[in-house]
C-alpha cells in the first residue's frame, strides 16, 4: 500500500511504440486513482503541452527536474525529446510518467510526462512524432534546452503548431549568428513567437535604465543620447549585449545614420551566472545641458548613478533579481503569442551588429 | 529647460508598469502607529525594492510623537524585517532609508505643523519631490476632519501648478458612524481638498480576488448572460472571521459588526457583484455603476428590520481546538454588552437584473474559520428526469434530489472559483452526484500576489481612483446601513437574550432561521 500522504506520488511506465502510449498514460492515471487513499482527490489536468528538445540525456534530465518543479503552476502535459540522427537502428522508445504533487487540502495536480528517445531517421521528422502527443485545445510551448539545431525548431510545420518557442540565444556558440537567424525567420514569417532566456535576463537592466530616466528632470534627455557603452563579460560579446542595444535603438527611434555613438563590447572577466551584462554607460546632450546614466552590476544589486550638468545626482538602486533556469521557464510560460518589443529589439540588435561588423572590417 | 519633456518614456514600453508615479512625499498622519509599520512601510518598500516608485520619492512620517529621523527609520526596518512580503536587502533598504524623515506634530496647537513644513520643504528641494503630496490618515476617526482641516489651513492641500503636479488625501474607514456623521466628515474632508483629491481606502478593493471579481464577469462572455435573476436564485456573502476583538473591544464597543464589515466590504462586494457592466474600466465609469448598484438597494423599513436582519453576540466557545472567551469577557468590553459582533441580513435590489433574487449577507467574529466567499447560487433545473437516480450523498444535501448549480468566488483564503454541477456517477445505473471542478488562483499564476496596500498606495500616486470609494458610494452604503441602525435603536436587545451564539459556531440560531424561512439554507463553509 503506497503512503498516500506523501506530497508527491509517482508511476511510470515504457512503450516502445508510440501507439500505446495514449492507453498507457491513461492507466496510469487509473492507477493512480485506484491506490490513492480515499482522501485525496488527484485532479487530471493540464494548461499545455511543453515539448522540451533537448540536446542530449543530461539536459533531458535537467529539463526533466523543471518541469517537476513547475508542475504545480503551470500543470502540463511534458513531451521531452532526445533525438539522435546518428543512432542506429532506426526508433522510438518512451518512458512515461504521472507525478501527483498535493497541492493543499485533498487536492493533487498529477502531472504528465512522456520521455521520448528518438534514434536515426525519425530524428529529422520530429514534428510528426510530437503532434499526435499533443493534448487538444491547449497552448503548445517548444522549450530548445540548450542548444539544439534551430533550423527544425524554426521551420513553419512548427511555428504552425506552436504558440512559443523557448529559447536561450545565449545558448549557441555564436550567439549573433542565432539572432540573425531568428531575425531572419521573422522578416520570412512576418511573427515570431519566441521567448528568449537572454531578452527574459534582461528585465531588472531594462527596468533600472527606464526608472533613471522616470523624473521630470531626465525624461526630455532620453531625445538627446549622444553615446551608448555596453559591456559584457566573455570572449565575444553576447546576444544579452545586442538586444540591450537593439532594445534602446528601437524604443528611442535611433536613426541608421547619425544616432548615438554604440559601442558593445566584450571582457573577460569574473563570470556572471544570471547574465553576461557588466554594464551600461549613456551619455546625453541637449538644449546645452549634459546628463550620465551608469548602470553596474554591484555584488548582489544593480545600481544606477544619474548626474546632470546642473547638478542632479540620484540613483536608484535595485536587489539584482536572480532568476534561475526554472523561474525563467515559467516566466516564459504565462507569455503567449510574439513579444513586439523583442521582436523590434532584434531586428535592430541585428541591424546594429551588422553595421559594428562593416566598420571593423574597414 | 527650453524643449517640452516627452509625455511618457519610451523605454516604459512593454515593462510591468508603463507608468510610474512621478516623485512625491507620502505624508503619514499617526506614523507611530500599527498600521505604519505592519502594512504601510512593509508596502512601499516592496514597491520600491520591484522598482515601482521613482527616485526621490519620500515618507515622511508625522505623528505626537518625539523621533529622530534614525530612530524612525530603524522602528521601520524592523517591521519590514519581521512582517514585510519582501525582506529587506541591505543596500536597497540603505537606498528605500534616505527617503524616510519624521516630523513631530501637534494637530491642534499653534505651529504644530512647523517642523512637518520644514520637513517637506527640505525635502522637495533635495530630492527633486517638486510639491507632489500624498498625506495618509492613519489616525483615529475622531481626528480626521481636524487633520484635514488643519492642512487646508496651513495652505498643505493645494496642487502644485507643475505638469501632473498632486496633493492627495487618502483616508481609512470608518467613513462616520451613520449617514449623518458621515456627510458631516465630507464635509470636513471638503473643506480643504476637493473630491478628487480624496481617496477613501478599503484594502478589501485592493485584494487580487476581489479585482478579479470584474475581471470573472467582465472578460468571460458565458458567465454575464446567466447572471440574472432569470437564472440566480439567490447570492450569498460570508465575511467571516475566527478572531475575536483583539484587544480593540473599546473600538468595537463603538462599531459593531454592521459599521466595522456591513457598511464598508460587504456593500463593495454587493455592488461589485450585483453592478451593470461598465462600458470602460476608468475609475469614474466603475464607480458611477457601483453606486447604481447601491441606490437600488431596497432600504429595510423599520417594521421589517427583525425579520430582514439577525443580530449576534459570542459567547465562550472552542476555536481550533483552543478556548476562547467570550465578548464580554473581552478587554475592554463591559460585561453588559449589547454591541452585535455577527450580522446577517437579506437585501433585496430593486432593479431588473436582481428583483426577486435576493442577496443574504452574514459576518461575525469568533466563526468556526475564517473566509470570505461569493456564492452564487443557481436555479433549480425547471423539471429534472433524473428523479430517482440520485445518489443518498446528494439527497441528503437538497431538497428534492439535484443540488443546483452553484459558483463560488473564494477571496480569502485558498483564493479560487468553484462550480458545482451534477455528473454521471460511472457504473450501469443512473446516478448523479454533484461534483466541483475548481480553480486554484495560487496554483494557476506563478508569480506572488502583491499585498492590497501595493496596489492601492501606487493606484493613489499614480490617480487611478478605481478601487477607491467615493463619496456616493460611502452616502449610499450608509443609507442602507443607518436605516438596519435606527430599527436596532428602537427595539434593543434584551440584556439576557445575549450572547446568542456560541463562539466557533456559525452564528445565532436566529440567522439559520431567517434562511429557513425563504426555504434556503446557508452554505456550510
Amino acid at each position: 500500500m503506497p503512503d498516500t500522504h506523501q506530497a508527491t506520488l509517482i508511476r511510470g511506465g515504457h512503450v516502445s511504440s508510440l501507439h500505446a502510449l495514449s492507453a498507457e498514460l491513461s492507466e496510469l492515471h487509473r492507477e493512480m486513482l485506484r491506490t490513492g487513499h480515499d482522501e485525496v482527490r488527484p485532479v487530471r489536468t493540464a494548461v499545455l503541452t511543453l515539448v522540451a528538445v533537448c540536446t542530449d540525456e543530461a539536459s533531458a534530465d535537467r529539463a526533466a527536474e523543471v518541469v517537476r518543479r513547475l508542475a504545480g503552476n503551470h500543470p502540463a502535459r511534458a513531451i521531452l525529446v532526445v533525438a539522435d540522427r546518428n543512432a542506429t537502428p532506426d526508433g522510438v522508445d518512451a518512458d512515461l510518467a504521472l507525478e501527483c504533487s498535493a497541492i493543499g487540502g485533498a487536492e493533487q495536480i498529477c502531472a504528465e510526462s512522456v520521455r521520448l528517445a528518438v534514434r536515426g531517421q525519425p530524428a529529422l521528422h520530429l514534428t510528426s512524432l510530437v503532434t499526435p502527443l499533443l493534448l487538444p485545445d491547449v497552448p503548445v510551448v517548444l522549450w530548445l534546452v540548450g542548444a539544439p539545431p534551430l533550423e527544425q525548431a524554426l521551420h513553419a510545420d512548427v511555428l504552425g503548431i506552436c504558440e512559443r518557442i523557448v529559447l536561450d540565444s545565449d545558448a549557441y556558440d555564436d550567439p549573433l549568428q542565432t539572432l540573425h537567424a531568428l531575425a531572419s525567420t521573422h522578416r520570412e514569417h512576418g511573427h515570431l513567437p519566441v521567448g528568449d532566456m537572454a531578452w527574459a535576463r534582461l528585465l531588472p537592466w531594462r527596468e533600472v535604465l527606464a526608472q533613471s530616466f522616470d523624473g521630470g528632470d531626465m525624461l526630455p534627455f532620453l531625445r538627446g543620447v549622444r553615446r551608448l557603452d555596453i559591456e559584457s563579460s566573455g570572449a565575444h560579446p553576447s546576444a544579452e549585449c545586442w538586444l540591450l542595444a537593439g532594445w534602446l535603438a528601437s524604443r528611442l527611434r535611433w536613426q541608421q545614420q547619425g544616432g548615438p555613438t554604440i559601442t558593445v563590447r566584450a571582457r573577460e572577466a569574473e563570470r556572471i551566472e544570471t547574465g553576461s551584462i557588466l554594464g551600461v554607460e549613456l551619455r546625453c546632450e541637449l538644449d546645452g545641458n549634459t546628463a550620465e546614466v551608469s548602470v553596474r552590476r554591484d555584488g548582489e544589486t544593480t545600481v544606477a548613478s544619474i548626474s546632470t550638468g546642473a547638478g542632479l545626482a540620484a540613483g536608484v538602486t535595485r536587489a539584482a533579481q536572480v532568476p534561475d533556469l526554472h523561474a525563467l521557464v515559467g516566466r516564459e510560460l504565462q507569455e503567449s503569442g510574439e513579444d513586439r518589443i523583442y521582436s523590434q529589439a532584434l531586428r535592430r540588435a541585428t541591424a546594429l551588429a551588422a553595421t559594428q561588423q562593416r566598420g571593423a572590417r574597414r | 529647460m527650453a524643449t517640452a519633456p516627452p509625455a511618457v518614456n519610451p523605454l516604459r514600453e512593454g515593462l510591468r508598469l508603463e507608468r510610474t508615479p512621478p516623485p512625491c512625499a507620502l505624508v503619514i498622519f499617526g506614523a507611530s502607529g500599527d498600521l505604519t509599520r505592519r502594512k504601510l512601510v512593509p508596502a512601499l518598500y516592496a514597491l520600491t525594492a520591484g522598482g515601482l516608485l521613482p527616485p526621490g520619492f519620500t515618507v515622511v512620517g508625522a505623528a505626537r510623537t518625539e523621533m529622530s529621523d534614525e530612530q524612525f527609520r530603524e522602528t521601520l526596518r524592523d517591521s519590514v524585517e519581521k512582517l514585510g512580503r519582501v525582506p529587506p536587502q541591505p543596500e536597497v533598504w540603505n537606498d528605500f532609508a534616505k527617503g524616510l524623515r519624521y516630523a513631530q506634530v501637534d494637530f491642534e496647537a499653534e505651529g504644530g505643523f512647523d517642523q512637518l513644513k520644514q520637513v517637506l520643504a527640505e525635502v522637495d528641494r533635495e530630492r527633486g519631490t517638486g510639491g507632489n503630496r500624498v498625506y495618509y490618515l492613519s489616525i483615529p476617526p475622531s481626528g480626521i476632519g481636524t487633520v484635514a482641516r488643519r492642512l487646508g489651513a496651513e495652505g498643505m492641500s493645494a496642487v502644485p501648478d507643475t505638469p501632473g503636479g498632486f496633493c492627495r488625501l487618502i483616508v481609512e474607514k470608518p467613513f462616520g458612524r451613520n449617514l449623518e456623521t458621515a456627510r458631516e466628515l465630507s464635509r470636513d474632508l471638503h473643506h480643504s481638498f476637493a473630491e478628487e483629491q480624496i481617496y477613501r481606502i478599503d484594502h478589501y478593493l485592493g485584494k487580487e480576488t476581489v479585482q478579479n471579481l470584474l475581471v470573472f464577469r467582465f472578460a468571460n462572455g458565458i458567465f454575464e448572460p446567466l447572471w440574472t435573476r432569470q437564472y440566480i436564485d439567490h447570492v450569498q456573502i460570508t465575511v467571516a472571521e475566527s478572531i475575536g476583538v483583539e484587544g480593540r473591544g473599546k473600538y468595537y464597543e463603538e462599531a459593531g459588526a454592521l459599521r466595522d464589515i456591513v457598511q464598508n466590504h460587504i456593500m463593495q462586494l454587493v455592488a461589485l457583484v450585483g453592478m451593470e457592466p461598465p462600458a470602460d474600466f476608468a475609475a469614474e465609469t466603475v464607480r458611477d455603476e457601483k453606486v447604481k448598484l447601491l441606490r437600488a438597494v431596497r432600504p429595510i423599513l423599520d417594521d421589517e428590520v427583525m425579520a430582514s436582519t439577525v443580530r449576534g453576540q459570542y459567547g465562550p466557545g472552542w476555536i481550533e481546538g483552543e478556548r476562547v472567551p467570550g465578548y464580554r469577557e473581552e478587554p475592554g468590553v463591559p460585561a453588559d454588552a449589547l454591541r452585535e459582533t455577527f450580522v446577517a441580513i437579506k437585501l433585496d435590489i430593486d432593479n431588473w437584473r436582481w428583483a426577486g433574487t435576493p442577496f443574504y449577507v452574514r459576518t461575525g467574529k469568533r466563526l468556526p474559520k475564517r473566509a470570505t466567499e461569493i456564492a452564487i447560487q443557481f436555479r433549480e433545473v425547471p423539471h429534472s428526469p433524473f428523479r430517482g437516480h440520485v445518489t443518498e450523498q446528494t439527497r441528503a444535501a437538497t431538497h428534492d434530489g439535484i443540488a443546483p448549480n452553484l459558483l463560488v468566488l473564494r477571496i480569502q483564503p485558498d483564493e479560487g472559483i468553484t462550480l458545482r454541477f451534477g455528473a454521471k456517477v460511472p457504473g450501469q445505473a443512473l446516478r448523479i452526484r454533484s461534483v466541483s471542478m475548481d480553480f486554484l488562483y495560487g496554483s494557476a499564476f506563478l508569480t506572488e500576489s502583491p499585498e492590497a496596500y501595493e496596489r492601492l498606495l501606487l493606484d493613489c500616486m499614480l490617480g487611478d481612483a478605481t478601487l477607491f470609494a467615493r463619496v456616493d458610494e460611502v452616502d449610499e452604503a450608509w443609507r442602507f446601513c443607518t436605516a438596519i441602525l435606527d430599527g436596532w435603536r428602537s427595539r434593543p436587545p434584551d440584556r439576557d437574550s445575549l450572547p446568542n451564539y456560541e463562539a466557533g459556531t456559525w452564528g445565532p440560531q436566529e440567522s439559520h432561521e431567517m434562511m429557513a424561512r425563504d426555504g434556503r439554507s446557508w452554505r456550510r463553509l
